[in-house]
């Protein structure tokens, strides 16, 4: 009688054991859980951060460009202009564009004349001025930026020189990693 | 006039460890005339700066300012680069002159640019700058100033 009570003590009790068990496992699990829900929501918030980050850089490297000695007119055009980009320099550029690899972190660097509107034409020492599109580096795109610009050069009629200003858009692309 | 103009730029930049007076006794001291307890002296006329037992040679405020707080591989190494890109963009205009003369614009540059950028190129370190690439830099500014075409 007393073995009985003794088994059937031990089994009540082996069976408490495994209640704490799966409590304790539960209670593991639920709190892991919530750990990778917590976590999930923060590591969201830190990706759109870096995406808007990502995004600031960017254009301000497109204004960076603009202004920089390699595109900017300076005082090469009177009314000293921001945000205005010498075509001729540019085309010259475009021609010597290996010397500057690496310098300019992205992938692609592109102008292009929207007003007045026409065709589309790539531009090279050929057929400039009579041309829209200035592809100084040609890469892989996955993210595109761009800024107005004034895209202006020396321009003569009947011997006269003279500026010509037209808008157009500067586009950086880079490759997004 | 020196004295002032330097305090008044170091004011400017607002920092709380730079002290044109009152410096605290354990500062780094940098001295614009000869003098004693001096832990770097700037010869601005003659163009150097003598720093942890060695010389580098500056042209403008900027590079003199590049040359006291530096070390002197990073200066001397951020000179050659901004020779290089100098180097570039004189070629750059010197190629421009000639393209744009299809305009009917003239320069008689194209020369002069392309001696700057032989010196540019060849500068191996700050000891290089000497009057003459700066003189002949000035030159070419000043008569790129009168061009009915400028370059820049």
């Amino acid at each position: 009688m007393s073995i009985m009570v003794i088994k059937m003590t031990s089994k009540k009790g082996q069976l408490k054991i495994q209640q704490m068990a799966f409590m304790l496992m539960a209670i593991t699990l639920f709190f892991v859980l919530v750990g990778m829900f917590v976590f999930s929501i923060q590591f969201s918030g830190l990706k759109e951060s870096a995406a808007i980050l990502e995004e600031k850089n960017a254009m301000l490297l497109v204004t960076k460009l603009a202004n920089s000695p390699e595109f900017s007119c300076g005082e090469a055009f009177k009314n000293k202009k921001t945000h205005c980009i010498d075509s001729d320099k540019v085309l010259i550029l475009k021609e010597n564009i290996n010397k500057y690899d690496d310098f300019w972190d992205v992938e692609n660097i592109e102008i292009r004349k929207i007003y007045p509107v026409s065709g589309e034409k790539e531009c090279s020492l050929e057929n400039y001025p009579d041309c829209n599109i200035i592809k100084i580096r040609s890469g892989k795109i996955t993210a595109e930026f761009s800024n107005f610009v004034s895209l202006c050069r020396k321009e003569s009629i009947g011997g006269e020189i003279y500026d010509k200003c037209e808008l157009a858009k500067l586009i950086v692309s880079y490759n997004e990693k | 006039m020196l004295q002032k103009k330097i305090e008044d730029e170091i004011s400017d930049l607002n920092q709380e460890n730079l002290f044109s007076d009152n410096c605290p006794s354990e500062s780094v001291r940098v001295c614009f005339t000869s003098g004693l307890d001096c832990d770097i002296v700037v010869n601005y006329n003659a163009g150097y700066v003598d720093k942890d037992g060695d010389r580098r040679y500056f042209h403008s405020d900027s590079l003199m300012y590049a040359a006291v707080f530096s070390e002197r591989e990073i200066y001397e190494c951020q000179l050659k680069r901004v020779m290089q890109r100098g180097e570039q963009l004189a070629l750059l205009y010197k190629d421009k002159a000639q393209f744009i003369s299809r305009a009917g614009c003239e320069t008689d540059l194209d020369q002069d640019l392309l001696e700057l950028s032989n010196l540019q190129k060849n500068l191996d370190d700050s000891q290089d700058l000497d009057g003459y690439m700066i003189n002949l830099a000035d030159d070419i500014d000043t008569r790129n100033n009168l061009e009915e075409c400028q370059l820049w």
